[in-house]
């Protein structure tokens, strides 16, 4: 156990020193459009400031335009050599302070990152976060159910349709069943979370959860075949190892013989449900946006649109940071949920 | 190859394939509009064709033939009279048969000149009354078209007359009548009247050239690195897979988008991002396999016999690689034309091509879906679908023949 506690060490201190770099890289990267955004920012404080002052002649109003926008600068960091403006910036993501927005604004009319941020966030959460969760059930049943027959009707269905919806667009999908069950049969709503005005209570829920149905059904029906036919193929190959035979043959029933395929594919199924839980986390640009659904992903292109650098960064690094996390549990839980992995024990 | 072929998979995508190909290469044999690679965003180009209407099949008993297609009605030679001044009097008659029970449709009265033209123009309906539509003069240039749409709901025919002023020349051209349709073509027009079927044949070139040079490159970069990363260890090992660590992380689509909005988007320059992108989809299990790889016997006994780093890697190593290279290429392209159709689905494409990704942007952002233009949305969508379909059947194919596990 001593070297699995350095070898997790070393692991997290690892996936640290990556989150930096990419820290640096993002404020690298759009430096120079933050850059732009500042200035104009800047322009406008100027501007806001001269138009608040009254009762000044020309040389006065010349000296406080020329005072404000050395004292924005300064606020911005503008007056200071790029490099360090990068440096600043990695820094501030580093210890979460995304600061202010420059165009974006909560609905309360809240300007700072993480309240706009923390609003997105619930939203992405459970329509993506059900979704994980009925992936990997429904999939898993699916996979199951396909494992059971091999090469049975079910089983080719279920090896044919991944590869179909392998190239398709879930926003396509998505387009379509807005037609189709929206304005063709008008069914559920056209997108939003609530209906106008929002109901109260219960009724708000319940409205809430009727207008997450369409998006939810699309993309759990899209997705759940790739599950599937992962399980599929893991159960598959399981049963066909010599320890199954084994097992078999010692006259085991087939209900503990499946006890010890589960216990050995475990690890992989943890992958499997780690990986749809940090997807899930993230968001997905398009389908939020077919859908108007107001979370992280339509957050996001509304932040690239208006080129507000704050929202962008906290968004980009929130997202690496859990596909950092996931990948360093994944890491760690490989030794501890699969016995034949033995960390540090080398020759 | 032959094994290739005798997978069900790899064949069906052979075909696909070869039909792809073949529209890519003689698309403006089949397209209805072949100059409109050049002209698709030249809204002017296409003013004859009728708005957002469904695909001529559409048209037919089962709604009693009330969707009818474009039709141009040319002059006859004109009925000629002299008039007291010296000016002639052109008379033409247009046979119409408008009215119910077909909805009214869009008239467009097209004519040459040199110069000014004097303009009559007016119906006459079944029951033999007439209604005066059009009097007007217009400047038009020589060798230039005038148009004016007429609003016509019942008519059985439109009389036309033009007065030509004493030694004006008469147009080489005579006028003629637009009728504008109600469905049009394979698969219908967009709002802004271009014809979708044009489109979707002309996207598929870009769609294989993403594809093609994209995964080519992406995977032979992969290929090597994963290689070098194996079989020369050491540093170069660690710094390789620090870097692929460093761009597998990053949250790729996001990223490409804010990239495209601040850096102005063409083609190339997506293709420049992929490249620098999709190589670690390859490289992983490259890697890995390359591990497994120079360990083997064969290259061990090389090794034995003075072979040097060198030479065990491009002899031994990379041709034991090079045909799953193959798969692997096949199987990246759909990823790649998919992050190219949901960039331009977000109007970040690169607007001097047609691509389904752009299509599928003018089709949401025209209220495609919730006009319920269904032949606006579903061919491109299908053609990426199709096209995804054709490189996975491919490589599965291929991987049918070179893992002989999965047979």
């Amino acid at each position: 156990m001593k070297a699995f506690e350095s070898y997790a060490a070393r692991r997290i201190f690892h996936g640290l020193v990556m989150y930096l770099v990419m820290a640096l890289a993002y404020s690298l990267v759009f430096n120079g459009i933050a850059d732009t955004s500042l200035r104009s920012q800047v322009d406008e404080d100027v501007a806001q400031a001269v138009r608040a002052s009254t009762g000044l002649d020309a040389a006065a109003l010349g000296h406080l335009e020329e005072a404000t926008r050395a004292q924005k600068l300064k606020q911005y960091h503008l007056d200071e050599p790029w490099v360090q403006r990068v440096l600043w910036r990695t820094a501030e993501v580093l210890s979460f302070h995304f600061g202010r927005s420059t165009g974006l604004s909560s609905s309360s009319g809240d300007r700072e990152v993480l309240s706009i941020v923390a609003e997105a966030l619930p939203n992405t959460l459970c329509l993506f976060l059900s979704e994980a969760v009925l992936v990997l059930l429904l999939g898993g049943a699916l996979g199951l159910a396909a494992a059971r027959k091999p090469h049975g009707a079910l089983d080719r269905f279920s090896s044919v349709v991944p590869m179909v919806l392998n190239g398709l667009p879930a926003w396509w999908v998505g387009m379509l069943a807005l037609m189709l069950f929206s304005y063709v049969i008008p069914l559920f709503p056209s997108g939003g979370v609530h209906v106008n005005p929002t109901p109260s209570g219960l009724a708000g829920l319940a409205d809430y959860l009727w207008h997450m149905l369409l998006p939810l059904i699309t993309i759990v029906g899209l997705n759940l075949w790739n599950t599937a036919w992962l399980i599929r193929n893991l159960l598959t190959d399981t049963y066909a190892q010599d320890f199954v035979k084994v097992a078999r043959a010692k006259g085991l029933s087939e209900a503990r013989v499946g006890v010890h395929v589960i216990a050995a594919i475990r690890p992989a199924v943890a992958t499997i449900a780690l990986m749809g839980l940090i997807q899930s986390l993230s968001g997905n640009i398009l389908v939020e946006g077919i859908f108007a659904w107001p979370g992280l992903g339509s957050l996001y292109f509304a932040a690239v649109q208006q080129s507000d650098v704050p929202v962008l960064m906290a968004i980009l690094s929130l997202q690496t940071a859990l596909n950092l996390t996931g990948l360093v549990v994944l890491d760690l839980s490989y030794g501890l949920l699969d016995p034949r992995i033995r960390i540090g024990a080398r020759s | 190859m032959k094994r290739f072929f005798r997978s069900r998979s790899g064949l069906a995508g052979f075909v696909l394939l070869a039909i792809f190909l073949l529209l890519a290469l003689f698309g403006p044999l089949v397209v209805p509009f072949p100059g409109a690679e050049r002209h698709w965003h030249d809204l002017s180009w296409w003013q004859d064709s009728p708005a957002a209407v469904p695909p001529s099949w559409m048209n037919g008993p089962w709604n009693g033939y009330s969707l009818p297609g474009t039709e141009l009605l040319r002059s006859g030679p004109p009925r000629e009279l002299t008039n007291g001044d010296g000016g002639r009097l052109l008379s033409w008659s247009f046979p119409l048969a408008i009215g119910r029970p077909g909805p009214p449709r869009d008239l467009v009265l097209r004519f040459a000149g040199n110069g000014k033209v004097f303009l009559l123009a007016s119906l006459v309906h079944a029951d033999g009354s007439t209604e005066e539509v059009l009097r007007q003069v217009q400047e038009v240039a020589k060798g230039q078209m005038g148009r004016i749409p007429l609003h016509v709901r019942e008519a059985a025919s439109l009389e036309l007359e033009e007065y030509l002023a004493p030694g004006q020349a008469r147009p080489s051209v005579g006028p003629s009548l637009l009728l504008v349709g109600k469905s049009s073509g394979l698969l219908g027009t967009d709002v802004e009247k271009r014809d979708i079927w044009t489109g979707v044949v002309l996207g598929i070139r870009w769609a294989l050239v993403l594809g093609a040079v994209v995964s080519f490159l992406t995977v032979l970069t992969g290929l090597l690195l994963g290689t070098i990363a194996a079989c020369y260890g050491g540093f170069l090992d660690s710094v390789i897979n620090r870097v692929y660590e460093f761009f597998s992380l990053m949250p790729l689509l996001p990223f490409l988008i804010a990239l495209s909005v601040a850096y102005h988007p063409s083609l190339w320059s997506f293709m420049a991002l992929a490249l620098l992108f999709f190589w670690t989809r390859s490289f992983k299990t490259v890697y890995a396999r390359a591990l497994q790889i120079k360990e083997e016997g064969h290259i061990e006994a090389a090794r034995m016999m003075g072979a040097g780093r060198w030479w065990r890697v491009t002899r031994h190593v990379l041709p034991a690689l090079l045909p799953y290279g193959f798969a692997v290429m096949a199987l990246s392209v759909p990823g790649i034309i998919l992050y190219e159709a949901s960039v331009s689905l977000l109007g970040l494409g690169d607007s001097s091509t047609i691509t389904w990704g752009q299509m599928l942007h003018d089709a949401l952002v025209q209220g495609a879906v919730i006009n319920r233009l269904w032949w606006w949305i579903l061919p491109p969508g299908l053609s990426i679908a199709l096209m995804g379909l054709t490189f996975a059947l491919l490589g599965r194919g291929f991987d049918r023949v070179l893992n002989p596990r999965s047979r």
